[in-house]
């Protein structure tokens, strides 16, 4: 400095004077920005000793920067190009449709890209999000949208039940009859459970009888000697 | 073709049902059951219900699973064993409403079903309030509370059975119109279990009363797990060249069937060999009573013990 002094001062002229001025203003303002880049490097690192990701920390910090529209606008090129070469991972509606349950103007926009997309004849339910939407076109072919309301169904029976169990021939005899065929069955070695009336019928009583007679047991097995 | 109800455990049919053997003070109870509830008509004129639940408690092993399928058989429907881990569900409240969805399935079925919870304590345990953990004790009441109204609305039969009758809930018990105790069998029962499982062969009958004497306080399924082993030996012995003299059947097998140590020891255990009912065991097994020789000692004079003092045996 004292060099640079002598000769300025050597000159003597004040335009000299005034420029050394602005020469110095700007090396200072120099000094301030290393000291500045060293302190966000400090930062940086300081992120990074935390865990963070600097590559992400920064792209944010890019984002903010920029004006919200640009972003948007980027981003949906972005999108555009990447789903024009294949690349897209989620197109830009389904993005929305997957908001629909969280945000509602995301859902009044995939309702209208949808009505785009109705078919003259035949309609389209979207299912995301809480309430399912069918979309249908009128009879001037004005595509409209409206929310279902899910009706629980019905419970009906099942109808597997009726035939999982093979209908047995159930032999054509009276009370006494089936008590005759359950002796039958005992002395024939065919076990007290070979009845062949249903459970509701009162026959199925009288063959047990009949049974439990002819053993002289109650269908348990021998008695006690 | 798989039953609807399969979902929570094996529906078993009418027809695939074994005799259960059992004292006769059980068996008079359970044979008035099955009066009562062809009676049902009867009782209703005089204002009665037939009853419809029955809780079976016991050791392990006493055939209260065979008993409940006997029952259903019996009477012509098919049995539901509901798998207790497909009531107990990981999710809060899942388990109520698998309690609902079960009874309901049960009343939408177009014949009744014979419903059969096993291990009935790991369902319906009391109720808890220690505090402890209170979310998993809260989850628990809902179920047995889900338990209770299902019960009380649900009109076919009910049969659960359980070896600690103790912890199930009190409530759940009162619903439960007819308790059987069902004990360990008796020398009678030991007998008849012995010759179901050891058939085909055959073993004559003193022999027998010697064995089932000797097998005193054994389950039957110990007993049965004894003649199988006893069959297995006799498949499988001679192919591995093994010895296969009386003595040496009995002692494998008695060294590898063994009563869990809370429920005693059978004689045929403690003694071994030395037991009374080892000599008399007819050798080898014949699968005709005639064909073992008509001098075989009889068991009259079994008890003589030779005496041993001064002597070494």
């Amino acid at each position: 400095m004292s060099k640079r002094e002598a000769t300025a001062v050597g000159r003597n002229t004040i335009s000299g004077r005034i420029l050394m001025a602005f020469i110095e203003r700007i090396e200072r303002i120099r000094d301030q920005k290393k000291q500045l880049a060293e302190d966000e490097k400090l930062v940086f690192a300081e992120s990074a000793a935390t865990g963070f990701d600097n590559k992400t920390i920064r792209n944010v910090l890019r984002r903010r920067a920029a004006k919200p529209a640009d972003v948007e606008e980027a981003e949906s090129m972005l999108d555009l190009y990447l789903h024009a070469i294949g690349m897209a991972t989620e197109t830009p509606l389904f993005r929305s449709v997957g908001n629909m349950s969280v945000d509602l103007a995301a859902r009044d926009e995939v309702i209208e890209a949808f009505k785009q997309l109705v078919p003259t004849e035949g309609e389209i339910i979207v299912k995301i999000g809480k309430q399912p939407v069918r979309l249908f076109r009128d009879e001037n072919g004005v595509a409209q949208a409206e929310d279902i309301i899910e009706k629980p169904t019905a419970a009906s029976k099942p109808a597997s039940a009726v035939t999982s169990r093979p209908k047995r021939d159930v032999p054509d005899v009276d009370r006494l009859g089936a008590r005759a065929l359950g002796a039958t069955a005992y002395r024939e070695n065919q076990p007290i459970t070979s009845n062949p009336f249903p459970w509701d019928d009162e026959r199925r009583q009288e063959f047990d009888g009949g049974w439990r007679e002819a053993s002289g047991t109650d269908g348990m097995g021998p008695e006690d000697d | 073709m798989r039953h609807p109800l399969e979902a929570f455990g094996p529906v078993l049919m009418p027809d695939a049902a074994m005799e259960p053997i059992l004292a006769k003070p059980v068996r008079a109870a359970l044979l008035e059951w099955l009066e009562e509830i062809w009676a049902k008509a009867e009782l209703e004129e005089v204002g009665l219900n037939a009853r419809m639940r029955a809780i079976f408690t016991g050791p392990p092993g006493t055939g209260k699973t065979t008993l409940a399928h006997h029952l259903a058989a019996r009477l012509g429907l098919p049995l539901l064993i509901v798998r207790p881990e497909k009531i107990n569900c990981r999710y809060m409240n899942a388990s109520a409403e698998a309690v609902g969805k079960l009874f309901d399935m049960v009343a939408a079925q177009p014949e009744p079903i014979f419903l059969f919870f096993d291990e009935f304590d790991s369902i319906a345990a009391k109720r808890m309030g220690s505090g402890v953990n209170e979310t998993i004790e809260q989850d628990h009441n809902v179920t047995i509370n889900a338990l209770l109204a299902a019960m009380d609305r649900f009109e076919g039969f009910i049969v659960a059975a359980t070896n600690l009758g103790s912890r199930v809930d009190e409530a759940v018990w009162r619903r439960f119109e007819i308790q059987i105790g069902i004990d360990l069998p008796g020398p009678h029962e030991r007998q008849r279990i012995v010759e179901r499982y050891i058939a085909p062969f055959v073993i004559p009958k003193a022999a027998l009363a010697a064995l089932a004497h000797s097998l005193e306080t054994a389950s039957p399924a110990l007993i049965r797990s004894f003649c199988e082993h006893i069959k297995r030996q006799i498949v499988v012995g001679p192919k591995a060249g093994w010895p296969m003299d009386r003595n040496a059947v009995i002692e494998r097998v008695i060294a590898t069937v063994k009563p869990h140590p809370d429920i005693g020891l059978p004689r045929l255990w403690s003694l071994g060999l030395k037991d009374k009912a080892v000599p008399q065991f007819p050798w080898p097994l014949e699968r005709d009573l005639a064909a073992y020789p008509v001098d075989e000692p009889v068991s009259a004079g079994g008890d003589v013990v030779p005496l041993r003092r001064g002597r070494s045996a």
